[in-house]
């Protein structure tokens, strides 16, 4: 009945056509883009040739969008996850049977940042100093990374088999790490997310 | 009877070798008690006597004897208490000794501050009921003893003002001396943060609170209520000058609360940033074990573990769960010349020429084992070499490849050492028309079938006609 579909048009704000009007579709492939790669979008990303941190347009289309973006994941067999204290959004496959492969990468992705943490903290500094791009890991420290025999044998249980230099660019193609120059590595507030939320956890246990 | 020194030579001889006093006060704060025992002085006087000269150390042993010591007033009791003789120190020495060494400040403690408190109060009432008038003694003597009393507490106070204000130092050392051995540093760290959480909790805090001018107290007036109420009095009575002397002194204790507030900032921070440094040194070291004994499992005899498994750990934490593999492109060779073309329809041609003799394709069979069945072997290879004659080849840059490509999937029973009974079968009697030349360069053939791999050099097929090029363009 025409009637009815008028009003129940009408009854929705925007229409999900009329979304995909407010958005440049070359910024959306973008995303996608991103997203297929592995990535996290977070809202700082590292400006290498500027040596700063700037700001990432993709995370404020999808923060602006972000019912529109939802919409279009889900109809593509994904979910769009956004985590509102670390600043970032990234896509879970919602398939079950890739499962396995999708929780293995998680789960590297999880023993390089635990295996950075528990050097920092062990070296006496302030877990929060692993997120600014002038503090983080410096050139002594991924030596002393790489020479622990202990932490290699981890990384390689867990397939990285040419260690922490593997490892570390494992978490800069997912936008987890950023390279602030020669031996200078600081954690993304995706990275820095997962530590606190680990020591959050232990507290609380 | 032997050698007595005076009080006052006994006492300059403590003075002039104060070590001993020293060591002796240290150890009595140490163990919390008001007395030494006589074993424990002894000992100590022996010890340093040692290093002296014959005349010092008679003088010095004898001095310091507990007889003489008792006997001169500056230990006024000998308690007997399990088996031991426990003397006790007149206060003004014990106190005096702790003036000239500053490590010796006793802490303010709350019991004590109330000590004092309540003993202000106690004036204030005796003060309110006495008669103000100079000629009265009790009045004279209830005046001074407020006096005392009053330059006692602000000395105290600022006695202890100079020690808290030490405690930055303490603290600074402390917050990242990363150069200490991480498991020394750990301990160190968690000794002196328990020092500083004392000295904190039942040192500051209470100063602070004795200090403030609004504390509300339960059992009666605060310390400067106290006093503004003695100033008042005495000016109602008309003993400004008192009251003047009481009000500056309200002044003095007054200024003390900031700086003790300053400390005392300073170390409630300095603890909320360890306790967090120290939340987090564990969450981490808790985590991190439970990963060691995920790898531990790698590590056990079975063959199956050989990667940690991971899955559990990753979904008991939930950071960034179902989270893509970055893919590895396919590299597709297209191509868009019309040689590309040509190349692809001859391809195309010889392929459905093949199809079309699929009728006439011959079966391999099965080789049972190596050797037993040389017959089958033979007669296998020799239906190979027949259907490889029937064969139309094109010139090709990689004839292994092209090869497998006709035969894989074509013939039935094709395994990969066919491949190489055919490739020996063309090398040696090639097309006619053809020749084939063997290049230095090496590929990997990769069949999806087999778990094997065959490494082999290119080999190049080409009309005997034209030109071979160089073996460096294959």
């Amino acid at each position: 009945m025409p009637e009815y579909s008028d009003s129940m048009v009408s009854d929705e704000t925007p229409t999900t056509t009329a979304s995909f009007d407010q958005i440049l579709p070359a910024q959306s492939a973008a995303v996608f883009r991103e997203f297929q790669a592995g990535r996290v979008i977070v809202r700082d990303l590292w400006d290498a040739n500027r040596s700063e941190v700037c700001a990432n347009p993709l995370y404020n289309l999808l923060y602006n969008h972000l019912a529109h973006f939802r919409t279009l994941y889900e109809h593509l067999g994904s979910e769009l996850v956004f985590n509102e204290v670390g600043a970032f959004f990234f896509l879970k496959e919602s398939s079950d049977d890739e499962s396995e492969e999708h929780d293995e990468n998680a789960f590297r992705v999880q023993v390089v940042l635990l295996l950075i943490g528990r050097y920092f903290a062990r070296s006496g500094r302030d877990l929060e100093f692993l997120g600014r791009p002038e503090a983080g890991l410096n050139e002594q420290d991924l030596e002393n990374l790489g020479a622990d025999d202990e932490y290699r044998e981890i990384l390689r249980a867990a397939r990285f088999e040419k260690g922490m230099g593997e490892a570390l660019d494992y978490l800069e193609k997912r936008n987890l790490i950023f390279r602030a120059g020669a031996g200078r590595y600081f954690l993304s507030s995706a990275g820095q997310y997962f530590l606190a939320q680990l020591v959050q956890e232990y507290e609380q246990a | 009877m032997s050698k007595r020194f005076s009080t006052l030579d006994t006492t300059r001889l403590l003075f002039e070798h104060p070590k001993i006093l020293f060591r002796m006060i240290e150890r009595m704060d140490r163990n919390e008690a008001r007395y030494v025992r006589e074993s424990d002085l002894v000992a100590d006087v022996m010890d340093y006597s040692r290093s002296l000269g014959r005349a010092d150390r008679e003088r010095v042993r004898l001095a310091l004897s507990t007889d003489n010591l008792f006997r001169t007033g500056l230990v006024i009791d000998i308690m007997k208490a399990e088996g031991e003789r426990r003397l006790v120190f007149q206060d003004a020495v014990i106190n005096l000794m702790r003036a000239c060494n500053a490590s010796l400040y006793q802490e303010l403690t709350d019991a004590r501050l109330r000590g004092h408190l309540v003993t202000l109060r106690d004036v204030c009432n005796r003060l309110e009921l006495s008669s103000f008038s100079n000629a009265d003694p009790d009045y004279t003597e209830l005046r001074d003893d407020l006096n005392e009393r009053i330059s006692q507490l602000i000395g105290l106070l600022r006695q202890n003002v100079l020690r808290m204000q030490t405690i930055s130092t303490q603290l600074a050392e402390l917050s990242g001396d990363a150069s200490r051995a991480p498991d020394k540093y750990l301990e160190f760290r968690q000794n002196l943060f328990e020092q500083i959480v004392t000295l904190y909790e039942r040192h500051i805090k209470p100063t602070l609170v004795f200090l403030n001018p609004d504390t509300r107290l339960p059992d009666g007036s605060n310390l400067f209520e106290t006093l503004e109420a003695m100033v008042r009095l005495l000016e109602r009575q008309g003993d400004h000058s008192l009251a003047d002397q009481l009000f500056c002194s309200s002044i003095s204790l007054n200024a003390l609360y900031k700086p003790i507030q300053a400390v005392a900032q300073e170390v409630e921070h300095f603890l909320r940033k360890t306790r967090r440094g120290m939340a987090q040194y564990n969450a981490m070291e808790h985590f991190y074990h439970k990963l060691r004994d995920l790898k531990g499992e790698t590590e056990t005899l079975s063959l199956r573990r050989k990667w940690l498994e991971g899955r559990d750990f990753a979904r008991s934490t939930g950071f960034l769960v179902g989270l893509r593999a970055q893919p590895r492109a396919k590299h597709y060779a297209f191509g868009q010349s019309s040689s590309y073309y040509q190349l692809l329809f001859s391809e195309l041609e010889l392929r459905l020429n093949d199809l079309r003799r699929k009728a006439e394709v011959p079966m391999l069979q099965q080789v049972e084992g190596s050797g037993r069945h040389t017959r089958i072997d033979v007669e296998r290879i020799n239906r190979l070499y027949q259907w490889l004659e029937t064969l139309e080849l094109r010139p090709t840059g990689d004839l292994v490849r092209e090869l497998h490509g006709r035969l894989d999937g074509f013939i039935p029973g094709y395994r990969l050492p066919d491949l190489l009974a055919a490739l020996n079968r063309l090398v040696n009697s090639p097309p006619a028309g053809m020749r084939v030349a063997t290049t230095n360069r090496f590929r990997v053939l990769a069949p999806e079938t087999d778990d094997e791999q065959f490494v082999y050099r290119k080999r190049r097929l080409y009309a005997e006609t034209t030109q071979p090029q160089d073996a460096r363009h294959a």
